[in-house]
């Protein structure tokens, strides 16, 4: 198991994928910090308020926007590293030089939601030390931020996984990649917008994209959001979503025909 | 689970009764053949006849619908150690394009559970030292056979398995891998290499599987193929059924029937065909030799896949080659061609393979292309 997990774990650093997937985020956050900033310091200033506060504020937005960007990218992430097996018909030597493919399937997931786990550790970090810095005195490091960037690692993680099963069940990096991105940003609220419109809007909560940010909001005591889905409903939703994308993805891989 | 047993007996690999059907597709049909160790078998037939498809049987990458593949004397699946036991160059196709030659073997290496040391060393082995640092994505289809091969021969296996890898080869490349594969064989390990061209492999294969349209159509031992170049008369006569019958009465009877009329018949001189008619009442109007070579052979062997209805020699459709189809319970124990397997078309069962007709064959042949 070692062996498959160093091979599966050189697959992802011998390309340069990996790490530019988890740098735009970083960037985007920070810039999204530096965007808001000034518009936050024109509030401090029109009511005299401590300068401080709008840096708070501006790097605040930055984490969430981070935060919603890398969960995104995690699954992103996901998809190319599984789906690129596919891709480039790597998927042949990958099984012929391993035992059994439920080795290699495990092994690649399990890589795979690493890497989603440490791309939200790590723009997490950046973020904190953001904040820790620009901040001030404003700024203090409580149990409910710490609950809610906890949340938000295993929501990496998880979406990582979704996107390596949506690419097991598709065969194509390209195509999961894309159906990835549509779904996060504009698909559910789409499908939230018409469910809601036909009286079943109640449905749209356990949506992945809706527990996801439920898992995180409402991750802290005392946050219950009652407009976001709440927990444990919104966690449990997400894994059983990526239990859904992964337990099809590894049914289908295992047994279809590698040609 | 079972691994191979260095020095055990089971053949290196064996199909027995394998079939494939891609949706309306008959890709595969029964097809049974064995590669005995130390050989290097040549798996043969035109584009579309089913050898990619076999091989990914035997490696478990494609689900047969039915049969079953051993590799060592076990399902691959078994092995404990697959890519210690065989290797297999498949798909030049199957590298990642911004991964570089090292890191991609490395990759593998780590999969294998081999050093690094390694990769480096298959590296050498098939030339590609000098280009280790760069990415595959720009290499020529030759040097991406080569990674292939590389790649395969990453955990010293016992059994090589290659699809076509002379595709993309100059014809330097052609020549090192010929050597290179004999090499390989004589150290007593087994190669199983596919081609559709029977030239690029003649002077490398000691054992021959041909396929045609799914279904294998010859297995023997090249030698045995060569053998069965024979020259044939053709001859023209007034009644080719009474000379066929004739012939076979005089222990002839290797005389089949040709789309323009004529009788081919292999063994006998023409003075001995010429003695057998005038015995029969049947008047010759002429007769000529014809020399076959293997190319040919293989060629009329595989006839009908892409000729349907073109000629009375070519079966029409794309139904099962009627003339060689394998008997069910072939099992070849040794080289020879087996009981039941036809001959090259033209070339009736030669002494010794099978039990003579009880009437000569006056079905239509190929007679060769054409």
């Amino acid at each position: 198991m070692t062996a498959l997990l160093t091979a599966e774990f050189r697959k992802v650093t011998t390309l340069r994928f990996w790490w530019m997937l988890g740098l735009a985020p970083l960037i985007v956050g920070m810039f999204s910090s530096a965007i808001t900033l000034p518009v936050m310091r024109a509030f401090t200033d029109a009511f005299e308020a401590d300068p401080n506060e709008a840096n708070l504020a501006a790097t605040l937005f930055g984490l969430a926007v981070a935060v919603a960007l890398v969960v995104l990218f995690a699954a992103v992430f996901g998809a190319v590293n599984v789906g690129t097996e596919f891709r480039y018909k790597t998927l042949t030597t990958t099984f012929l030089t391993a035992r059994g493919r439920d080795g290699v399937i495990g092994t690649k997931l399990a890589v795979t939601a690493a890497f989603g786990f440490f791309y939200c550790l790590v723009v997490e970090v950046v973020s904190v030390a953001l904040l820790l810095t620009f901040g001030g005195d404003t700024f203090e490091l409580r149990g409910s931020l710490f609950a809610m960037l906890g949340a938000a690692l295993i929501c990496g993680a998880l979406w990582a996984l979704i996107g390596g099963g949506v690419s097991m069940l598709t065969g194509s990096s390209v195509g999961s990649c894309i159906a990835l991105v549509v779904w996060y940003t504009l698909g559910e609220m789409i499908l939230r917008s018409i469910l809601s419109g036909i009286g079943i809007g109640s449905v749209g909560s356990v949506l992945p994209v809706s527990a996801t940010l439920g898992t995180v909001a409402n991750a802290a005591a005392g946050n219950e959001i009652d407009w976001l889905t709440l927990w444990p409903t919104a966690p449990l939703a997400l894994l059983v979503w990526t239990a859904v994308f992964v337990g099809g993805g590894w049914a289908l891989t295992r047994q279809r025909d590698i040609t | 689970m079972t691994t191979a047993i260095p020095g055990s007996f089971a053949a290196p690999i064996e199909v027995r009764g394998l079939s494939k059907r891609f949706k309306n597709v008959d890709a595969v049909t029964d097809l049974s053949f064995t590669v005995p160790q130390g050989s290097i078998t040549g798996f043969l037939g035109p584009n579309g006849s089913g050898k990619t498809t076999t091989l990914r049987m035997i490696l478990g990458l494609v689900k047969p619908t039915s049969g079953a593949s051993t590799v060592a004397g076990v399902p691959i699946k078994s092995l404990v150690d697959p890519a210690r036991t065989v290797g297999a160059v498949l798909d030049s196709q199957s590298l990642h394009p911004n991964r570089t030659a090292l890191d991609h073997l490395k990759v593998y290496a780590s999969a294998i559970g081999v050093p690094d040391g390694r990769a480096l060393q298959v590296l050498a082995l098939v030339g590609l030292e000098d280009v280790a640092g760069r990415k595959a994505g720009g290499f020529s289809l030759g040097m991406r056979q080569r990674l292939s091969l590389a790649t395969a021969l990453l955990g010293d296996p016992r059994i090589l398995i290659l699809d076509e890898p002379a595709n993309g080869l100059d014809p330097e490349g052609i020549a090192w891998l010929r050597e290179f594969l004999k090499g390989f064989a004589a150290s007593g390990r087994t190669v199983l290499i596919s081609s559709h061209i029977l030239r690029e492999v003649e002077q490398t294969v000691d054992n021959l599987v041909i396929v045609s349209r799914g279904a294998l159509v010859y297995q023997g031992r090249m030698e045995e193929l060569r053998k069965s170049q024979q020259s044939r008369l053709l001859v023209a006569s007034s009644s080719p059924p009474a000379l066929a019958t004739a012939l076979a009465a005089r222990g002839i009877v290797d005389a089949r029937s040709l789309a323009d009329g004529r009788l081919a018949v292999v063994g006998a001189s023409l003075e001995l065909v010429e003695s057998v008619a005038a015995d029969a009442g049947v008047t010759i109007f002429g007769a000529v030799g014809d020399h076959i070579d293997l190319e040919q052979l293989f060629l009329s062997m595989t006839a009908g896949q892409y000729v349907a209805g073109a000629s009375a020699a070519a079966p029409s459709g794309y139904g099962q080659p009627p003339t060689y189809a394998p008997q069910p319970g072939y099992a070849p124990p040794g080289y020879a061609p087996q009981p039941g397997y036809g001959p090259p078309p033209g070339y009736g069962p030669q002494p010794g393979y099978g039990p003579p007709p009880a009437h000569p064959q006056h079905g239509p042949m190929s007679g060769g292309p054409r």
